[in-house]
């Protein structure tokens, strides 16, 4: 079977199909998120606090640029080769100055960073029956808010949480690993991530105590895909694949 | 795309990280050998938390946010494949590898089906040999010459289809090949191309605004003599 990122997402607020691309992330798409999304998370974030309440966002201090640049060097002095990708939408409207009129549709579409994932692309396996088998490790994931990519100019902007699993369960696949992939769930992300994880995306969860490979204990918000549930979310977006 | 790094000195933890000093490769590559040591479930409670070890930062390009926009039709999406240990090289110096490694991979798969070609084609050379002799075993047998004559035109003709199939996938397969490199490089030279008409068209921008600046300069020096003019008629 050929494996492929998923090139198209169902958007059910305008009820059609809405066309991505995965590409590996450069710098500039680091940076771009940096100048332009990151600051909207932190207003959210900020907005949040002052209404006393935790921020709900995780990559509330994130920085992509060091996650892009510094993370995988770091692993590659250890042997370890990380994955970094991003998620690009199609602009479609451009934002002309106040007296120039509406927005008016973009002559050249520009691809916009809505989503950024950071694998580790062979990790030790999470289950004590068979360490010695390798894994993919979901490092760091991060979807653009909706409203500002809205803001940025993109129409159609669907939920890209599944496809960014998705995508770190065919790295897993194509790199041998049969779809074996865990991540943490962020204690920030509170039980919000947790369900996420656990009822959106249908992952499996490690109790709280559970050794890891590092020798450290679980705090009970690791979650993982074994190769039998990858089959079966991979094969639930097939669709997706097809342009 | 180049990239500096610098030292964060964690005096601003909300926004950018305001670079407090160059660090020394040294100092650097400390920090980065302790990232390395922990396990990614702590690193990303630092990167998460903002605190813990001060990271160095990573200095954005002056460059408008929009200019780090490609269009969309440029854009090369990525295999699921791993990258050889050269893009992977080049992926960590900051460089976009997109293109080339679709062609890589092409080129890697052309290879692949050769040499998956070449086996075959081996096995097929011993089957042909194979019958060769058997048809020869069965000419010296008194049973039948006719059977054997059957017999090697049938492996003669298999091998002669046989050759001709692996010239057409040779052809193919190369052909295919060249198609995507040719259409990778005329990507990539549109993509200079536009670059170049970017600048360009900055340039003349700025020489109209030269231009401008020159004209008002004049005219706000001409207004300033006016003044001085009609200052000089009022004083008695």
């Amino acid at each position: 079977m050929l494996l492929e990122y998923a090139k198209r997402v169902w958007d059910p607020s305008s009820s059609r199909w809405v066309e991505i691309a995965i590409v590996n992330m450069t710098p500039e798409h680091a940076f771009y998120w940096d100048a332009v999304i990151q600051p909207v998370i932190r207003t959210i974030g900020n907005q949040e606090r002052r209404e006393g309440k935790k921020p709900s966002r995780v990559d509330h201090h994130w920085s992509w640029p060091r996650i892009r640049v510094l993370l995988p060097l770091a692993q590659s002095l250890i042997k370890r080769r990380c994955r970094a990708l991003t998620v690009l939408l199609q602009r479609d409207l451009i934002w002309q100055e106040p007296w120039e009129g509406p927005p008016k549709i973009e002559d050249e579409p520009k691809a916009i960073p809505a989503a950024m994932i950071l694998l580790i692309e062979s990790y030790p396996w999470l289950l004590p029956t068979a360490r010695k088998r390798q894994s993919t490790f979901t490092w760091f994931i991060a979807s653009a808010p909706k409203k500002v990519l809205q803001g940025l100019g993109v129409f159609a902007t669907p939920s890209l949480g599944s496809i960014l699993i998705d995508t770190a369960l065919i790295t897993s696949m194509t790199l041998g690993y049969r779809g074996r992939m865990w991540l943490h769930a962020d204690r920030r992300g509170g039980q919000r991530l947790f369900d996420y994880y656990a009822k959106k995306c249908n992952l499996l969860n490690v109790s709280h105590g559970f050794p890891l490979p590092s020798g450290s204990l679980s705090d009970g918000r690791h979650f993982y895909a074994t190769s039998t549930i990858a089959k079966r979310l991979v094969n639930g977006l097939k669709q997706n694949r097809t342009l | 795309m180049k990239y500096a790094v610098s030292l964060d000195d964690g005096s601003e933890r909300e926004g950018r990280g305001t670079p407090a000093e160059e660090v020394t490769l040294e100092i650097l590559s400390r920090r980065v050998w302790a990232l390395a040591q922990m396990d990614p479930t702590t690193v990303a409670d630092i990167m998460s938390a903002n605190e813990g070890i001060p990271l160095p930062d990573v200095s954005a390009p002056n460059l408008a946010p929009e200019q780090l926009l490609r269009p969309w039709d440029s854009v090369v999406r990525a295999s699921p494949e791993p990258l050889t240990d050269r893009q992977y090289k080049k992926f960590l110096q900051g460089e976009d590898i997109s293109s080339e490694a679709i062609v890589e991979s092409d080129m890697a798969r052309t290879y692949a089906a050769n040499r998956n070609l070449e086996i075959i084609s081996g096995i097929i050379s011993v089957l042909v040999l194979a019958g060769l002799l058997a048809a020869f075993l069965i000419m010296k047998s008194p049973v039948s010459k006719e059977a054997a004559l059957i017999g090697g035109s049938l492996v003669l003709g298999f091998t002669v289809v046989w050759r001709l199939f692996q010239s057409a996938m040779r052809y193919g397969v190369q052909r295919r090949s060249l198609e995507t490199v040719i259409t990778e490089l005329t990507a990539l030279k549109a993509r200079a191309k536009e670059d170049a008409a970017t600048q360009r068209a900055l340039a003349e921008q700025l020489k109209s605004l030269e231009v401008e600046v020159t004209r008002v300069r004049a005219d706000a020096a001409e207004a300033r003599a006016e003044a001085a003019r009609l200052r000089a008629r009022k004083t008695p």
